[in-house]
């Protein structure tokens, strides 16, 4: 009776401690499984988003005027595309656009409304063919009788694609500077005919024939200002973003008079623009200086180049703007 | 006496159960000698180059197999004493390259990996292995150049197409990301993380409909349905359409409750959505959940801001503050303060 009434703590006790160490390894593999969710957070990621809602949909004056500067530089210029590419993308504010050469081309297409794709597809077939007469014909007579080329074509070219704009029907304000080749000074274009204006601010001295404009002859705008941050300056602007596209200097082969010439060229214009650029709250740079400005075939990969540098910079942007932008449309 | 037969069965299931786990693994233990034993046999048996290296080979496929990477290693070299075709040869190199790697030597494996290379450089397996290789050292720009050495001999690789999509998408080349993500085809709705960063790249790149067409065709089935809904919410955040993100942020509250994120963005979208009151409630909620963080004291200062509460607004922007381990949290945060004070 007594052994019956004793209990035997041993065998409950071992039945115990065996659930006990059984159950263990599950709470073990529940405890290291991987978590179930995926998204990872980033708390800077959300305070930008959040107040980015707001600022990107502000309008003047509760946000900073933004204008975007766009440099000269040949074939390098497509990077301008990129850069613009992710603008349209990002929706980032521009107010105005300023562009010297590649610049007021670029600078023409985005304002004029033209989706960035559509300019990208026609970079990446545009020849020097499109844009000027460029035959046998007439290099030998450039060459030989120093005949200049005409560069008509690269007009007719933009009138079709801008749909012939006009600088008042733009959506917005472009301003395209050229140089008064008589005079040497800086002429700013912006009204009339889009197409013309962009032309002339393109229209390289020594290769093609200047544009006759009212009393002025004018040739490219890179001579005087390659990077007109100066007159986002005088425009009014809170905010200067300007997009160099500065060639390889020590990169490049200077082996006859022609690119002696260029290196010159080159060297004189990275003074001006140092200068200028130091008036620019952000500067994106494309690495596009391995690309030549005569090279108009690696359009694709200047574009691509330009679109990364201008991602790298966009939460500097955003920041920016942010900054500037009214506390009360802000936060209330 | 009833209790003591229940708990000698209750003893005998579980030493059952036990004995059942461990007895594969000890009939697996005895295979493997046993196996072993018989490829040595092999080796001994083996007569004239030709059987020796075949027996060495198969030895060392059977180490590197069972994870034996040093004996793989010296098994492989053996083969290599006998002079293997090169094909042969191309794949001791790669396997002796992956040994290493498990023995964690990556100098001399990348060695191997570049040996075999130089036999077949127009292959592109071992273009593939060496950009795997470099993705696992986290030497990105190598990783990608070997990948796209490898997609320009086969451009249907879709492993390399992954690896890039996932480089790109690391450093936010979002249009390349998706150029190679794209190659895949609409991803299962196993591949989590390629439709997280597909979707992310479309939306940060503006093309929130193709983000909302993969989101929506993964959040069937998928065990990962919290973090899917949050995302399609963010899309349509982007499009600023209030009402249909807070749609799904409340659904992501709802299939994982105890996560602060999808109330925070919940907040977000109904202050807005023009319902600051409802977004306060929700703000609390985060904060219950995730106290320490200083996003939702801003979010909830932000709130108080719409509601005219400006003590309350200050008393959360100063707490943000405290809390804001970042610049950018910090700075709107003072911003903030600063205007709930003055304004």
């Amino acid at each position: 009776m007594s052994e019956m009434i004793i209990k035997k703590p041993t065998k409950k006790h071992g039945a115990r401690l065996a659930l006990k160490l059984a159950v263990l390894p599950f709470l073990l593999v529940c405890v290291f499984s991987p978590s179930a969710f995926a998204f990872t957070f980033d708390e800077d990621s959300f305070v930008s988003e959040m107040l980015w809602q707001r600022a990107r949909i502000a309008q003047n004056p509760y946000r900073p005027k933004v204008a975007l500067v766009l440099g000269g530089g040949g074939g390098r210029g497509f990077a301008h595309i990129g850069v613009l590419k992710l603008f349209e993308e990002e929706e980032i504010p521009v107010d105005i656009v300023i562009g010297t050469s590649i610049g007021a081309l670029a600078g023409a297409f985005f304002t004029a409304g033209v989706p960035m794709s559509q300019a990208a597809d026609l970079s990446r077939e545009m020849s020097w063919g499109q844009l000027a007469n460029t035959n046998v014909f007439s290099l030998a007579r450039l060459l030989l009788a120093g005949r200049l080329l005409n560069n008509d074509r690269m007009e007719r070219f933009l009138d079709k694609h801008l749909g012939q704009k006009t600088f008042d029907q733009l959506r917005i304000p472009l301003i395209c500077i050229a140089t008064d080749i008589n005079t040497g000074e800086r002429v700013l274009l912006r009204e009339g005919s889009v197409a013309f204006a962009a032309r002339a601010s393109a229209t390289v001295p020594g290769f093609f024939e200047p544009v006759a404009y009212r009393q002025r002859m004018l040739v490219d705008g890179g001579l005087i200002e390659n990077v007109p941050v100066n007159v986002a300056n005088i425009f009014g602007a809170d905010l200067i973003i300007a997009v160099p596209i500065s060639p390889d200097i020590p990169g490049h082969e200077v082996s006859n008079v022609f690119t002696m010439l260029i290196q010159s060229i080159y060297i004189q214009g990275r003074a001006f623009d140092a200068q200028n650029l130091s008036l620019a709250d952000i500067i994106i740079r494309p690495d596009v200086a391995a690309i030549s400005a005569v090279d108009l075939s690696q359009a694709q990969q200047a574009i691509e180049l330009g679109y990364d540098a201008a991602r790298r910079s966009i939460m500097q942007i955003r920041s920016a703007i942010i900054q500037k932008t009214d506390e009360k449309y802000l936060f209330e | 006496m009833k209790n003591i037969y229940l708990n000698k069965i209750l003893t005998l299931l579980l030493a059952l159960c036990l004995l059942s786990h461990a007895l594969p693994y000890a009939y697996a233990g005895y295979h493997l000698i046993a196996k072993e034993h018989e490829l040595s046999q092999n080796i001994e048996r083996a007569s004239g180059r030709r059987q020796l290296r075949a027996a060495h080979l198969e030895i060392a496929e059977f180490f590197r197999a069972t994870g034996r990477y040093f004996e793989a290693i010296n098994a492989y070299r053996k083969v290599l004493e006998f002079r293997p075709p090169k094909r042969q040869r191309y794949d001791v190199y790669i396997n002796i390259g992956k040994s290493l790697v498990g023995l964690r030597r990556y100098e001399e494996a990348l060695q191997y990996y570049k040996e075999a290379e130089l036999l077949y450089p127009r292959r592109a397996d071992i273009k593939l292995i060496i950009g795997e290789f470099y993705l696992r050292m986290g030497l990105y720009y190598l990783a990608e150049r070997k990948l796209l050495e490898a997609l320009n001999i086969d451009p249907n690789l879709r492993v390399a197409h992954r690896h890039l999509g996932d480089i790109y998408f690391r450093q936010s080349r979002y249009d390349r990301a998706l150029s190679h993500y794209r190659q895949l085809g609409y991803p299962e709705s196993s591949y989590n993380q390629i439709i997280f960063n597909m979707a992310r790249s479309y939306r940060i790149t503006g093309n929130t409909e193709e983000a909302l067409v993969i989101l929506h065709q993964a959040l069937d089935g998928s065990k990962y349905r919290s973090d899917i809904l949050l995302e399609i919410g963010r899309n349509h955040m982007r499009r600023r359409d209030f009402d249909s993100a807070e749609n799904y942020f409340l659904k992501s509250a709802l299939a994982s409750p105890y996560n602060a994120v999808a109330h925070m963005y919940l907040a977000l979208a109904r202050l807005e959505g023009g319902n600051p009151f409802a977004a306060k409630i929700t703000a609390a909620r985060a904060a219950e959940l995730k106290p320490n963080l200083a996003s939702i004291s801003l979010l909830r200062a932000m709130i108080y801001l719409r509601v005219n509460n400006r003590a309350q607004a200050l008393a959360h922007a100063r707490a943000a503050y405290d809390k804001a381990k970042t610049p950018v949290v910090q700075s709107a945060s003072q911003r903030l303060a600063r205007h709930a004070e003055n304004y």
